[in-house]
């Protein structure tokens, strides 16, 4: 996926635990977990949106676009 | 609360038409066995142009002879005159048919509780309704073929017998079992397709 998530670095950044976090934008902490480690599918605006209050950053501090390498 | 409703109802349906199939089997196998025991009791149970058991409270008393039958007094076929080798043959075909009908509702039970229990677009909905396709091919072959094969039966009497073949096409159920087919097969990509977006909305944050 070309799309990492950069979660555990703001967190880390803000020193903020996930624990933390969760209760603060009321998100479960498994799903939470699941995006810190990029396993998700999407990510709603509205998570987003309530991540980056938080966090008090921007969405581009959080995903990052990778191209992907081809193997040849 | 609608939902639970629907499901509690079909639920409700099923197992209502899973009990009647269980008693027609039985009560085919208990008719069988009773029949060649006291056979005076089915003096009455003949066989329709169709070929299927009626009771005919109107039907008159059995022949006792070949004699008789070739004078054409009672073109009635009596179950209970039917030789054993007959009525095996008789209750055979209609236990396959009826298994088969149970095994469709059994797999129609498990979608109700499997979405009662987990979610309605549960990763084995589509295999149930696959399946369902499937018994409902095998019911839809096995029904012409025995039709095309006929239905014989054999009544037996001191001085011969007589020998009868029933042959009924029943041309709209086979295209309503079609159709049944057709949408089970449907549902089932449904179903995955449904499972597949329900597995990708429990990853979205």
């Amino acid at each position: 996926m070309p799309i990492i998530v950069n979660l555990d670095v703001m967190i880390a950044k803000r020193k903020i635990s996930l624990s933390d976090l969760s209760e603060k934008v009321d998100i479960s902490l498994a799903n939470l977990s699941i995006l810190k480690n990029n396993k998700v599918k999407a990510i709603r605006f509205s998570t987003l949106d309530s991540i980056c209050r938080v966090l008090k950053c921007q969405p581009g501090d959080i995903l990052e676009y990778t191209e992907e390498d081809t193997v040849f | 609360m609608i939902k639970i409703k629907y499901l509690f109802l079909a639920n409700l349906i099923v197992k209502f038409w899973i009990g009647i199939v269980c008693l027609i089997m039985a009560l085919l196998l208990f008719v069988t066995v009773h029949s060649t025991v006291s056979p005076k009791y089915y003096d009455k149970v003949i066989f329709d142009s169709r070929g299927g058991l009626v009771y005919n409270p109107n039907a008159q008393v059995p022949l006792n002879s070949y004699a008789e039958y070739k004078e054409g007094k009672n073109p009635n076929i009596y179950f209970n005159k039917l030789t054993l080798t007959s009525k095996i043959n008789y209750v055979v075909r209609g236990l396959i048919g009826s298994t088969l009908i149970l095994l469709i509702l059994l797999e129609f039970q498990n979608i109700i509780r499997s979405v009662k229990k987990y979610s309605s677009f549960f990763v084995n909905n589509s295999r149930y309704f696959k399946r369902i396709a499937f018994y409902l091919f095998i019911f839809l072959v096995y029904s012409i073929v025995t039709e095309f094969l006929g239905r014989s039966v054999f009544m037996k009497f001191p001085d011969g017998g007589v020998q009868h073949d029933y042959r009924f096409y029943r041309i709209d159920n086979y295209i309503t079992i079609s159709l049944f087919i057709y949408m089970s097969l449907v549902a089932s990509v449904i179903f995955s397709e449904g499972e597949q977006l329900r597995a990708e909305n429990e990853l979205t944050v």
